[in-house]
């Protein structure tokens, strides 16, 4: 036997079909990530039959994939948080609230919020030294703010610096702190200080969470008909991937962190849908 | 020759990526048979060792030989090396009897009758029906129709005791056939395991006027403390603070928790919480395991069953899979009610070494039933390894003079209801001895 001119055939073959094989996968992956712009307008007739209006151009055309997001919580327990924060040992008034002579700390779930007693005034620094201030507050107590999105408000005494937590370009819908810096009693006219922290914050860990599929959006969009009366005549302004804790209720010392949809409507009502293709 | 080279490894290389390629559309499009994977197979006929419970739902928990010689008794238990021959003789009697129509009434007399004559005492740490007895050993109960025992003495001379809550039954069979077994056993036991009374053979369980202490007649008394092993006691999932993922991912796919779809979570003291559809399971850093089901529950049965037999079989193996998800080794017995009324509530508790695990916080395994559903269950993850070191528990009659000064300004009468070797664990890890495990009324005390 000619092992040579075998080894030739069989090389051809197993080339032939490799090609085959590989020309499959990459037509299947394509047509997995690629949603058909049919589904996208029978979703949108869907939802306008239910007196849900959307417009098609926000809808991703896309399938997405993501990965899970191993994070911990700022807060490990409220005890210490509250003692970090405030700089002293406050006293207890129960198992979610805590005070000194100078500030409160009041906790539901994952979420806090911490005040100063004294009352705000106006101050009269700017927007970025507000921002600096709030950031080194932050960052000064554990919270990674390194990849945050920052947005900066005017409020009656100052600015609320609003910090949103990222990982890989998504926004972590459990990671937002609103930071109130303002003038207060004792301080001259100009100083700025901390004066309200309130959110919940989850710092992503280096650990690679597993990568997992998403469901389409257009089935995304159709769950949603479920969760909303019939009878309101409402449309979708917003959707955006992100992570999410489902179940903030109670305190969580670290969560894996879910891939959700956040569905805004033009109610500011906002709904968290889980993303997760579990078939 | 360098280019047939070439060629060889340009072929080896086509063939390892056409198999790459081929598992990835296998593993993409699932192409295996609907609930049937080879490697998960596998792994899960890999992990089966230990004793399984759903197969030993009829084995005693204890054996206790009587000789007929004053009180010269053996005690098994089933890690003991003649049990299961012992057991096996036993079960093929009970088969005989429990098919048989010659049932009459006996006493109290009767019965202590047989267990100081040669006989085999039964022991076990639940309760049965006769009927659900009767086919947990492969057999119909025929005309016994009783509620509810948990002891059975074989007498030598062909007849069967059974020690009902609604009173004693003698079965009369043609012959037992145990006195050889008995006389061999004899010959191989030395005579310093033998001395062991019941509490009926010394009157501790009578009223001599100003007696307040009183145990239960079959309570056994120990004439020297008894040597037990040393038990290593390990927590499955936790290991030094860290955790042991692997078994926790065996464990979630135990309760049906698929990994792509539970939402996980680390609580503030540590427990590993996973939350989905079905239900919540959580696992304290002490090794508790809780799965409180939502909506209809987990069911634990493909097929529709409506009798205690079969529910309590089912339970069985449902245990048996967390016991080897979490590579627990330990022995497991079934020690709550099994009527003829279907119990909504099942518990079972370790054997390590042939002894009773207890704690003071229940069972080992509790598990709520609706029809074929759990709607809740915990268990205290455990495994016992025991180490070759052996100890001795503190003297008999010490620890009940101990008991008896604790009690005797608080009580009346102190009824001692049950007294045995046990091994006492609070859930802390380490080492553990043997010690007394001592029950009276509604007080416990260790």
């Amino acid at each position: 036997m000619n092992w040579s001119r075998v080894k030739t055939i069989l090389i051809m073959l197993f080339l032939f079909t490799d090609i085959m094989l590989a020309f499959g996968i990459i037509m299947s992956d394509h047509r997995a990530s690629v949603i058909e712009p049919e589904i996208i307008s029978n979703a949108v007739q869907l939802l306008s039959e239910r007196g849900i209006t959307i417009n098609p151009d926000i809808i991703p055309k896309k399938n997405k994939n993501a990965d899970y997001v191993e994070a911990v919580n700022v807060i490990s327990d409220y005890g210490s948080f509250a003692e970090a924060i405030m700089g002293e040992t406050p006293d207890k008034i129960d198992d979610f609230s805590y005070e000194t002579e100078h500030d409160t700390i009041v906790f539901s779930g994952d979420r806090f919020v911490y005040s100063i007693k004294k009352a705000a005034l106006p101050c009269s620094g700017d927007e970025s030294h507000a921002q600096e201030t709030a950031a080194e507050f932050l960052s000064g107590h554990d919270f990674n703010i390194s990849h945050a999105d920052i947005k900066c408000e005017k409020n009656e005494y100052g600015f609320d610096v609003i910090f949103s937590g990222m990982s890989e370009k998504k926004p972590i819908f459990n990671s937002n702190i609103r930071v109130s810096v303002t003038g207060t009693e004792g301080s001259s006219g100009e100083a700025a200080v901390v004066t309200k922290v309130a959110g919940s914050w989850f710092n992503p860990t280096d650990e690679k969470g597993s990568e997992i599929k998403l469901k389409s959006i257009p089935g995304i969009l159709v769950e949603l008909i479920s969760l909303i009366d019939s009878s309101e005549k409402t449309s979708v302004t917003g959707l955006t991937l992100g992570y999410t804790v489902f179940e903030d209720d109670t305190l969580h010392r670290s969560a894996t962190l879910i891939p959700a949809w956040r569905i805004t409507l033009d109610n500011d009502r906002e709904y968290f849908l889980d993303a997760r293709n579990t078939d | 020759m360098k280019k047939e080279r070439i060629k060889s490894i340009v072929l080896i290389l086509l063939i390892i990526t056409n198999l790459v390629l081929a598992d990835k559309i296998l593993a993409d499009k699932k192409l295996w048979l609907s609930g049937y994977n080879f490697f998960a197979n596998m792994r899960n006929n890999s992990r089966r060792n230990g004793t399984q419970i759903a197969e030993s739902l009829a084995v005693p928990e204890k054996i206790i030989m009587n000789t007929g010689y004053q009180s010269s008794r053996f005690i098994y238990n089933r890690t003991s090396d003649n049990f299961n021959d012992i057991f096996n003789s036993a079960k093929e009697v009970l088969q005989t009897a429990f098919e048989s129509k010659n049932i009459f009434s006996a006493t109290n007399e009767d019965w202590y009758a047989v267990l100081s004559a040669q006989s085999l005492y039964l022991s076990y740490p639940c309760t049965f029906s006769s009927n659900i007895y009767a086919e947990l050993i492969g057999v119909n109960s025929g005309e016994l129709n009783l509620e509810s025992f948990s002891d059975i003495a074989i007498s030598d001379n062909g007849s069967v005791y059974i020690n009902d809550a609604s009173g004693i039954y003698r079965i009369s069979i043609p012959s037992s056939g145990i006195g050889e077994i008995i006389k061999r056993a004899a010959s191989e036991q030395t005579d310093e395991d033998a001395v062991i009374n019941y509490s009926f053979d010394l009157n501790f369980d009578k009223d001599f006027g100003d007696q307040k202490t009183f145990l239960s007649p079959m309570i056994l008394i120990y004439s020297s403390p008894f040597q037990a092993h040393t038990l290593k006691s390990e927590n499955p999932v936790f290991k030094d603070d860290e955790v042991i993922s692997r078994n926790v991912e065996n464990i979630l796919s135990a309760f049906s928790i698929a990994p792509n779809s539970v939402r996980r979570y680390t609580e503030a003291d540590g427990s590993l919480v996973f939350v989905e559809n079905n239900g919540i399971l959580k696992i304290s850093p002490q090794g508790i395991l809780t799965f409180t089901a939502s909506g209809t529950g987990l069911r634990f049965s493909q097929s529709n069953i409506n009798d205690t037999y079969s529910i309590s079989s089912k339970l069985a193996a449902f245990v048996d899979n967390v016991n080897n998800a979490a590579g627990i080794n330990t022995d497991m017995c079934i020690t709550s009610r099994l009527s003829e009324t279907v119990p909504q509530l099942y518990t079972f508790d370790y054997l390590a070494d042939g002894l009773p695990v207890k704690y003071t916080s229940g069972n080992a395994v509790s598990i709520e039933i609706s029809g074929n559903y759990i709607k809740s269950y915990r268990q205290v993850l455990r495994n016992y390894i025991i180490q070759e070191q052996t100890a001795y528990s503190p003297m008999y009659i010490e620890t009940l003079d101990r008991i008896i000064a604790k009690y005797q300004n608080s009580m009346k009468e102190i009824h001692i209801n049950q007294m045995y070797p046990s091994y006492p664990d609070d859930l802390t890890e380490g080492e553990k001895n043997a010690d007394w495990y001592i029950d009276i009324d509604n007080v416990l005390a260790q």
